[in-house]
């Protein structure tokens, strides 16, 4: 076994000896184990949820829902549960629901572009530019599939790995690599203005550069 | 063609570093000698380029704010505390018995001596409330007694006697027997101003032993 081999058993193992003193303190019931968790895992979560529901009010929705599901079901988990890959877990399914509740409603959030990505009057250009950008990474996501724009969100958005991805949504390490993969190529489509290809030199250079999503 | 399109299902992967040796390896070598993947391939890193990683970012702070507040709030009902089989049962059984003991003390505590409960009960039954607190009712009768006219007075030289008056009941229970007349006569009795100094010196003077009681009053004051 080498040292750094060792290393890594080590630093894996005390790892998952942290997770599971916080959640056998939050099944003790320790109001401060449920807020340290609160306190370093909301900011993950509400950004997968903002990504994910594309406004700011559901997101906060789900993260609440979140967190009380994490205190309802604290007693059940196993020891050994990651509880950052559990919460995510919790979070894209609530999404999930959140978004097949809503689909019978025409737009989900008629002022969410206001809140979100209107410029303020004293904007400058690039700030506006940065505006629309968002806006328009925004409607991009919001025509993937639900699951395609989860899985592009874990990957790319929180730098989830593929097992973790995998982990998350409940499917096999495949699944997340094709769902990926074709997730940026249908971006990359919905957004070919907002980015430049760069020119490459060596025997690609001839080749037009393609924006466009390929069959 | 099959090549490309599997290759073109993990160059996302391929772009966030996703995959293993074998993978970059496959994924590699087909980008050399595929011209249109090898573009596909740049595009791709130049949109995700173009989107950055918000793994470092961080909530609102006002819906951080709100959203603890939130767990605060709705942690303060406090379940774990009435968790079954946690402390929260065992302190509610604790405080429970307790009260049950208070009750039971609060029932037998009445009849203290055999003898006296006959006494008792025809003091209490009538005037239950003079009885039981015993007393305050000097209180009462001398605070109508001294409404108008000499009420500041009045007031700060019935202190001292009702304190006087507890120590002696804390003191000994059988001796304020024959003082029990007097809340009656005094409470119905709403003889205006006049009886307030002397009612009090009436009140003061002739329960138990009036000698020992002056000794008393200086020495408990």
């Amino acid at each position: 076994m080498s040292v750094a081999s060792l290393l890594t058993v080590r630093g894996r193992f005390s790892v998952t000896v942290g997770q599971d003193e916080l959640l056998l303190a939050l099944q003790r019931g320790e109001d401060d184990a449920f807020r340290r968790i609160a306190d370093t895992e909301l900011d993950g979560l509400y950004l997968l949820a903002y990504r994910i529901l594309g406004n700011r009010t559901d997101a906060e929705d789900v993260c609440q829902e979140v967190l009380t599901k994490l205190y309802q079901s604290a007693r059940t988990l196993r020891s050994g549960t990651v509880l950052r890959a559990w919460l995510r877990r919790v979070c894209v399914n609530c999404c999930l629901n959140m978004r097949r509740r809503s689909r019978s409603r025409a737009h989900p959030d008629p002022y969410a572009e206001i809140s979100d990505d209107m410029p303020s009057g004293d904007d400058t250009d690039e700030t506006v530019a940065d505006h629309a950008f968002r806006a328009a990474v925004r409607d991009a996501l919001e025509q993937l599939s639900p699951r395609q724009r989860a899985t592009f969100v874990l990957r790319h958005f929180q730098e989830c790995s593929v097992k973790e991805t995998a982990d998350i949504l409940g499917c096999a390490e495949g699944t997340v690599k094709v769902q990926f993969s074709r997730a940026v190529l249908r971006l990359r489509g919905l957004l070919h203005d907002w980015y430049d290809v760069p020119e490459e030199g060596g025997h690609h250079a001839a080749l037009p550069p393609s924006a466009g999503p390929v069959g | 063609m099959r090549r490309c399109r599997r290759v073109l299902d993990l160059l996302g992967d391929y772009l966030s570093d996703g995959l293993d040796a074998r993978g970059q390896r496959l994924v590699r070598s087909h980008l050399a000698e595929c011209p249109r993947c090898a573009t596909e391939f740049r595009a791709s890193r130049a949109l995700l380029s173009r989107l950055p990683s918000e793994r470092a970012e961080t909530a609102p702070p006002e819906v951080k704010a709100r959203l603890l507040a939130a767990v605060r709030a709705s942690r303060r009902p406090a379940p774990s505390f009435f968790r079954p089989g946690r402390v929260g049962w065992g302190l509610a059984s604790a405080a429970a018995s307790v009260a049950a003991a208070a009750v039971l003390l609060w029932i037998v505590q009445p009849r203290p001596t055999p003898g006296a409960t006959r006494e008792v009960q025809a003091n209490f039954l009538p005037t239950p409330v003079p009885g039981l607190f015993h007393p305050r009712p000097p209180l009462p009768s001398a605070a109508p007694a001294a409404p108008q006219a000499a009420a500041a007075p009045a007031a700060t030289r019935l202190a001292p006697v009702a304190s006087t008056r507890v120590n002696r009941h804390s003191g000994g229970p059988r001796e304020d027997q024959p003082a029990k007349p007097e809340p009656p006569e005094a409470t119905p009795a709403p003889a205006p101003e006049s009886v307030s100094p002397e009612a009090e010196e009436a009140l003061v003077a002739p329960t138990p032993a009036g000698p020992d009681d002056a000794t008393l009053l200086p020495a408990a004051e």
